[in-house]
């Protein structure tokens, strides 16, 4: 079936009418660029997953569907788990199918004789930089001017828990305002990696899970009523401290 | 595919949550899950979910000859099977050490406390008997496969119906359901298992969730029926630990209590779907379309939320007075950030009409009075305060 932008897609659809926004006057060839969910065979282009189909301009195509399990994508900030020190490299489960690698010399400040000191079991915060489909993935926590920013290791303070992939993508758009109220009465720390992963903590047990709880229930919750989720999760929270 | 490893984080938490006697899921320590059961279009298969975990049970039977060393007595065969359905790190094909573990606590539980009465399974003595094979199939896991497990094998056992047979001294005749009724088969009692962690700082936990599995110390199952008799027992350290507590003794009480009111809630179910299909009316079963909901396209995720605060699903309610006028679900432009089908709060309220055994709250006002009774006036102030 052919379908067009904003349609739900199923696997095997094909997609009509590609083309790029051109720019007046210039003669340059067009870029058009598949994003997660399509593929091309030939000419044409067919989508692989089951979603909605969504265009960016200039030419950004993409299926926007549900997912649990994170396939790795360069530049993407994700939270993983230490599970192996072997050589100079740590293993690092960020939840694909395969397991990230990230060289020790990958933080700020670390040289050869000032090792960073990560245990197995420990959560990191990590920008994906190598993310192919024919390779292990890589992480580093630090950009390229060698500076930790807020990437590295996570306090094990607080609590790890996992929600689907179309979450976290709703709560790091910037005009998703849940962080903002739940930051007006509540103090939280707060990592939350695109793989599905989020990082939180609070002065206490109870506040840590009444943030989780928020974050979990704005999964069907849209903006405009993240207000009120905000309000009962306080509400909740003093009846039960 | 390899167990997610448990961080350190996790293991701080769960373990301060704990000390704190609050759980993720805003349950209260010895609070278990709500139960729900479905029942399929054959005899004895039945679905159970025991909060998130889910299992499969189906009973059948056929003809074989007896052990020697029991010539008048019929067989039972308990099969546990873990796919990768369940959780990623269930590997398909042999049967894993988990699998085995289960299977054998069930054993102890059904077939070694003689629950089914084999005798009346005998056809020809010392040449033909009937023989029950089990068969659990877990599709979910979020904790205490046992116990959910236990409760889709009883359930299946009490629903599960053989066919009549008479013997005409040579030979013997299988009566189709269109000739004889079909038998239900004697049950003397009815067991099921009540599992408890114990935490390090002493503390135990009934119905643990996967992490709260995790980070335990040590398993209890009790294998209790419902006239408090202890049936099986099954106790392990997880991990090497000082801690030394006489867990069984604090809280073989709740289990029994616990077991009582579950069996009492399990035979109603099964003498519900039984009755309605000697009627033939399919109006109000449980059947296993039931655990659909078919009215929303958010279907199964009601009450996905795993971390909750203890009186959440409570301010639900109140607050669902106010919002009844809307509609339940709407489906809003998909666009970016936004985009999914809203369920506006009906987590509590359009729960399934079929079984649901909620254990409700005079038992657990009284597990609070075995922890601390001040705590339970302070709640009820609460509770008034909130009208």
């Amino acid at each position: 079936m052919e379908v067009s932008v904003g349609d739900v897609v199923m696997p095997g659809d094909s997609l009509k009418d590609i083309k790029s926004t051109k720019k007046e006057g210039k003669n340059e060839r067009e870029n058009v660029i598949l994003g997660p969910g399509l593929r091309r065979e030939g000419d044409k282009v067919y989508v692989c997953k089951a979603g909605i189909l969504k265009r960016r301009d200039p030419a950004v195509y993409y299926v926007d569907s549900y997912q649990k399990r994170y396939i790795p994508s360069r530049g993407e900030n994700v939270v993983g788990i230490v599970t192996q020190k072997s050589g100079d490299i740590y293993k690092v489960d960020v939840g694909a199918s395969e397991q990230a690698t990230l060289s020790y010399l990958a933080f700020e400040g670390a040289t050869k004789k000032n090792r960073p000191d990560l245990q197995v079991g420990d959560v990191i915060y990590a920008k994906m930089l190598v993310a192919s489909k024919d390779m292990e993935p890589e992480l580093v926590c630090v950009d390229s001017q060698g500076k930790e920013n807020e990437l590295g290791v996570l306090s094990s303070d607080g609590m790890v828990f996992t929600c689907s992939l179309s979450l976290v993508r709703k709560l790091l758009n910037p005009e998703c305002p849940l962080f903002r109220i739940l930051g007006r009465n509540q103090a939280y720390e707060l990592a939350a990696g695109m793989n599905g992963r989020i990082w939180i903590k609070a002065r206490s047990v109870q506040e840590t899970i009444a943030a989780a709880n928020a974050i979990l229930a704005a999964e069907y919750t849209v903006a405009s009523e993240m207000q009120k989720l905000c309000a009962r999760i306080e509400k909740t929270l003093l009846l039960v401290t | 595919m390899r167990e997610v490893p448990l961080t350190n984080c996790e293991r701080n938490f769960v373990n301060k949550c704990i000390e704190e006697e609050t759980r993720l899921d805003g349950r209260r320590l010895l609070q278990p899950r709500p139960v729900k059961i479905y029942f399929g279009s054959k005899w004895g298969c039945c679905m159970v979910s025991l909060g998130h975990t889910k299992a499969i049970a189906q009973v059948s039977c056929d003809i074989r000859q007896p052990k020697t060393f029991r010539p008048n007595e019929g067989t039972i065969y308990i099969n546990v099977e873990l796919a990768p359905l369940a959780a990623q790190h269930f590997e398909s094909g042999r049967q894993s050490e988990a699998a085995i573990l289960i299977s054998r606590q069930l054993e102890k539980c059904f077939k070694d406390s003689k629950c089914v009465d084999l005798e009346s399974l005998c056809i020809v003595a010392d040449k033909k008997v009937w023989s029950l094979r089990i068969d659990i199939n877990i599709i979910n896991h979020d904790g205490n496969l046992i116990d959910c497990a236990s409760i889709a094998v009883l359930a299946a056992l009490m629903h599960f119906h053989r066919p009549d047979v008479t013997s005409t001294g040579e030979e013997i005749i299988i009566h189709p359901a269109s000739e004889k009724d079909f038998l239900p088969l004697t049950l003397f009692h009815y067991p099921v298992c009540v599992s408890f962690i114990t935490f390090e700082n002493g503390n135990t936990i009934m119905d643990p969730t996967y992490i709260e599995e995790r980070v335990g110390v040590a398993e209890l199952t009790l294998g209790m029926n419902s006239y408090r008799e202890l049936c099986s027992l099954h106790f392990d350290y997880l991990t090497k630990t000082m801690t030394v507590e006489d867990v069984i003794s604090a809280v073989s009480n709740h289990a029994a209590n616990y077991a009582t009111k579950l069996v009492q809630d399990i035979k109603e179910a099964v003498a519900k779907d039984v009755q309605s299909r000697y009627k033939k009316d399919d109006s109000d079963t449980s059947r296993f379309k039931e655990s659909i909901q078919t009215n929303k396209i958010t279907t199964m995720i009601s009450d996905h939320i795993s971390i909750k605060l203890q009186k959440w699903d409570e301010t639900m309610i109140e607050d669902h007075a106010e919002i009844e006028n809307n509609n339940k679900s709407c489906i809003i432009k998909h666009e970016e950030g936004s985009a999914e089908l809203i369920s506006v709060f009906d987590d509590s309220i359009n729960k399934e009409e079929s079984f649901n055994s909620t254990y409700d709250s005079d038992s657990d006002n009284q597990c609070l009075e075995l922890s601390n009774p001040e705590k339970k006036h302070i709640i009820i102030d609460l509770v008034d305060d909130s009208d």
